[in-house]
């Protein structure tokens, strides 16, 4: 029997929908004597909505991811652009960072952090250290998402647009923004999605100064209600992705705006 | 707008742009190393404490009193490690194979490895539970040979897309069966790239913490363990543990990474 070419990376890929689509399966089904049962109610989704701790604690991370993910896409997309211009020490040096922070343990992360900044050491409001250790922690896999979504051929096109006499402003409005907004959207849906469903940031960093919705999360399981649980986690990714989905229209249409704005000034 | 020779604006905005991105990302990664020294060295208050001083010996209590944990995580990296190398390995060549189509399956691929752990992490606790599977060795590895795998495969077609995949195909014709030809690429050819990838998901499984707490159950890693340590008692001795940890984990990843950099570079 000959085997498919995508066989392998089909299976993969069904595999890991299913331990995603696990969550997302169990959050119609039921709690009967601790014991979940298959059943299609909307009941899980009803008691987080029910749930005024709950939807705080949703509204107090959507505030966080609002506010901090943008700055995250917008640093490490211009970190992603500045990167291959700069000489090679810096260059390196900024690579090693990243890489060194990408693999900082998650407990190092949060005690490290902590302990610079607990009992007031460095004088600095709750909510800011708060949304600077999301900062940290975000920024080397939104930057590494951003390198991922490089293209290899970028430099050498608007090198060719510049040998062939195109204003710098016509490039930059009609490619270079184009792929700054690309890089923007990917690095900002990693970096929404990982702050909105974030545990130990708020109770290890600031003693829980923000109770957040993953914390809610995880004690609706300590709870054993695992379908509520899993109702909040489906909300959650459906979420992160209409936000997420919302952000690429905006860009497409700034980037759309800009492109015909570029070619109006040209002609 | 001034521009310059190459067309490029302001030249001095570029560079204080260039040194203030690098400038905040230094102090985004000082925070936390300094802050682990501190309380390694130092302790919580950030008053001189005589155990600073003690460095190895604290540490040496730490590892006995941690034994347990230590090789739980090294048993758990070295299986994830392996399964996880084995299988992108597969991914990798079928994807090889697959030519330009190859990067949408990829994207789809390494998707784990973006997605907030808490997402994985409660699949896989639900997807064990309905399994009658709750805790252990077993879950935690699961869990990390699929993301191990989301990390390396990239990294290995990266290193597969160097040669032709006619290779195969030529080697077919001259009578060379495909199993050695396959051999024969990944361990000649591509050997430093599935070491970096090794201890590149050695060094991942390590550290991993979430899904761990989330799936472990009873059995606790050394990030766990670490976790519970220091958040009941926040004490200086044990996060000269974590920092060492910490340590052999960029060792390991800064040693794959030079690897691969080598073979690239020799190719190149």
């Amino acid at each position: 029997m000959r085997i498919s070419k995508v066989t392998l990376p089909l299976l993969y890929c069904f595999a890991a929908l299913a331990v995603t689509c696990a969550s997302f399966a169990v959050a119609f089904w039921r709690l009967d004597h601790y014991q979940v049962v298959p059943a299609l109610t909307l009941d899980n989704l009803r008691a987080f909505l029910a749930n005024p701790a709950s939807l705080q604690a949703f509204a107090n991370s959507l505030r966080l991811a609002l506010t901090v993910a943008p700055v995250v896409a917008l640093g490490a997309a211009a970190t992603a652009n500045l990167l291959p211009r700069l000489p090679l020490v810096p260059r390196i040096a900024a690579l090693v960072a990243i890489g060194a922070e990408l693999l900082l343990s998650y407990v190092g992360f949060l005690f490290g952090w902590r302990t610079v900044t607990s009992g007031g050491r460095l004088g600095l409001d709750p909510e800011l250290v708060l949304r600077l250790t999301y900062f940290g922690l975000t920024f080397p896999l939104a930057f590494l998402t951003c390198m991922v979504r490089a293209d290899e051929n970028a430099e050498q096109e608007l090198a060719a647009a510049r040998n062939l006499g195109i204003p710098i402003l016509r490039v930059a409005a009609t490619v270079s923004v184009e792929r700054f907004l690309a890089r923007f959207c990917a690095a900002f849906a990693v970096s929404f999605a990982v702050i909105l469903m974030d545990v130990f940031v708020s109770p290890v960093v600031t003693g829980g100064f923000r109770y957040t919705f993953g914390s809610a999360i995880v004690d609706q399981l300590k709870v054993n209600q695992v379908p509520v649980a899993a109702a909040m986690t489906t909300a959650g990714l459906l979420l992160a992705l209409a936000v997420t989905f919302a952000v690429r229209v905006l860009c497409r249409q700034l980037g759309g705006g800009l492109r015909a704005l570029a070619l109006s000034l040209g002609d | 707008m001034q521009l310059n020779g190459n067309g490029l604006p302001l030249q001095g905005l570029r560079h204080a742009v260039q040194f203030s991105s690098i400038a905040a990302l230094c102090l985004v990664l000082a925070v936390p190393v300094a802050g682990l020294w501190m309380l390694a060295l130092v302790g919580p208050g950030a008053a001189a404490d005589p155990a600073g001083l003690r460095f190895g010996s604290v540490f040496l209590d730490q590892l006995d009193h941690n034994f347990a944990p230590i090789l739980r995580s090294l048993l758990v990296g070295l299986i994830s490690a392996t399964g996880a190398v084995i299988i992108s390995a597969a991914l990798a060549l079928q994807l090889w194979f697959l030519g330009g189509r190859a990067n949408t399956w990829l994207l789809l691929i390494a998707l784990p490895a973006f997605l907030p752990p808490i997402i994985v992490a409660i699949g896989a606790t639900i997807s064990f539970s309905l399994l009658s599977i709750y805790g252990g060795l077993w879950p935690i590895v699961t869990a990390h040979v699929f993301i191990g795998a989301a990390l390396a495969t990239p990294l290995l077609l990266g290193a597969l897309k160097n040669m032709a995949p006619s290779l195969i195909v030529a080697a077919n014709n001259l009578g060379v069966p495909l199993t050695r030809t396959v051999m024969a690429i990944l361990f000649g050819w591509h050997k430093s790239t599935l070491v970096a990838a090794w201890l590149i998901t050695f060094a991942f499984s390590w550290n991993e913490f979430i899904i761990a707490w989330f799936v472990g159950g009873t059995f606790t890693t050394l990030p766990v363990a670490l976790y519970q340590s220091l958040a009941s008692r926040f004490d200086s001795s044990t996060a000269t543990l974590a920092l060492v940890g910490w340590m052999i984990a960029l060792i390991l990843s800064a040693a794959g990474l030079a690897s691969f950099a080598r073979k690239e570079l020799r190719l190149a």
